[in-house]
């Protein structure tokens, strides 16, 4: 199974409707754990549901992954992957200064048969997203980021870059085709 | 409300797009914005500060907040905090509208209440279509939640 986990914050909406416009189905499970209040959820699910033919759900705990879908993480909650299979919440602190933490779901990916791992960060504030492209990247999956000049606010990107762990440094056009390579087993 | 906040929705309340406020202590920028988005279509009302925007939304303000982050007094992650303290985050969306290139640390821990970073000078057609994105985002929330 191909596992993409996306992290974004402050700005970060309007960039994903960039990217995921006339986005086509791939054999790939996105996650997106943008930083949103709570009421905006599914809002912002409905949105992105409505740019793409991938299936795009907000799940609840004990959700199977299937791959064709984007799976959009609750506010409110920390969003993990039990066994890269199924969902988990956690309702934890904070961890940079946010909830859900875009590291929490990086981090608890695993390596697993012949899955196929990839870590993106796009633009906010602060460094959440730079532990789990380094955890993802230790576990040979593929890591990139916003190119910090295309991003509203480029600490999150930057803190990214700085771990060394990136491969990839994108503007969101290319960031959509670097997800379809991805997806359908190019790259 | 002061008499240009009344003079601005009276002018700009044409098409019916939505209420955007406008908060800022430059006057200039509150002119410009509210010139630009009123002649978009949208009812504007400025708020020259922090405090003038608390009031506001307590007297029911809800739509789109553009917020500046240097201002005197009350600056724009305190009037955050000032709005999520009060519980007065009701059927709003906040974006920056700032000259800071970059938000200080301030900004640690209020990243999921701020939908979007714009910046200083703005381009027009930029400032209307993200509003425009603001806005359509918010008439399908409810923020009851």
């Amino acid at each position: 199974m191909k596992i993409i986990v996306i992290g974004s914050s402050t700005g970060g909406p309007y960039i994903l409707e960039q990217i995921f416009s006339k986005f086509p189905l791939i054999p790939a499970v996105i996650i997106i754990v943008q930083h949103l209040p709570i009421s905006f959820t599914q809002t912002f699910c409905i949105q992105i549901r409505a740019l793409t033919k991938m299936n795009v759900v907000v799940p609840t705990p004990g959700y199977v992954l299937h791959e064709g879908e984007i799976l959009i993480a609750p506010a409110g909650v920390h969003m993990i992957l039990e066994k890269n299979r199924f969902i988990a919440f956690e309702d934890g602190e904070k961890v940079h200064g946010v909830k859900p933490a875009v590291d929490k779901t990086m981090i608890s990916l695993r390596q697993r048969g012949d899955d196929h791992l990839a870590g993106v960060v796009l633009t906010g504030m602060g460094q959440d997203g730079a532990a789990g492209i380094v955890h993802i990247r230790n576990l040979g999956g593929y890591t990139l980021v916003q190119d910090p000049d295309t991003a509203p606010i480029k600490s999150m990107p930057q803190s990214a870059i700085d771990t060394g762990k990136v491969q990839d440094i994108l503007a969101p056009p290319k960031i959509t085709q670097a997800l379809i390579r991805f997806g359908t087993g190019q790259s | 409300m002061d008499t240009s906040d009344i003079l601005a929705i009276n002018m700009n309340d044409t098409k019916g797009l939505g209420k955007v406020m406008i908060v800022d202590d430059d006057a200039h920028v509150r002119i410009a914005v509210r010139t630009i988005l009123g002649d978009a279509g949208f009812t504007v009302v400025t708020a020259d500060g922090g405090s003038s925007c608390i009031t506001h939304l307590k007297e029911g303000f809800t739509g789109v907040i553009l917020l500046d982050i240097m201002m005197p007094g009350m600056d724009g992650w305190d009037t955050i905090r000032k709005i999520l303290d009060e519980d007065l985050y009701h059927n709003i969306i906040i974006a920056m509208l700032t000259a800071k290139s970059a938000p200080d640390t301030k900004m640690i821990g209020l990243q999921e209440w701020v939908l979007d970073y714009l910046t200083k000078p703005f381009d027009p057609d930029v400032l209307v279509e993200r509003t425009t994105y603001f806005m359509n985002f918010l008439v399908n929330t409810d923020t009851s939640i």
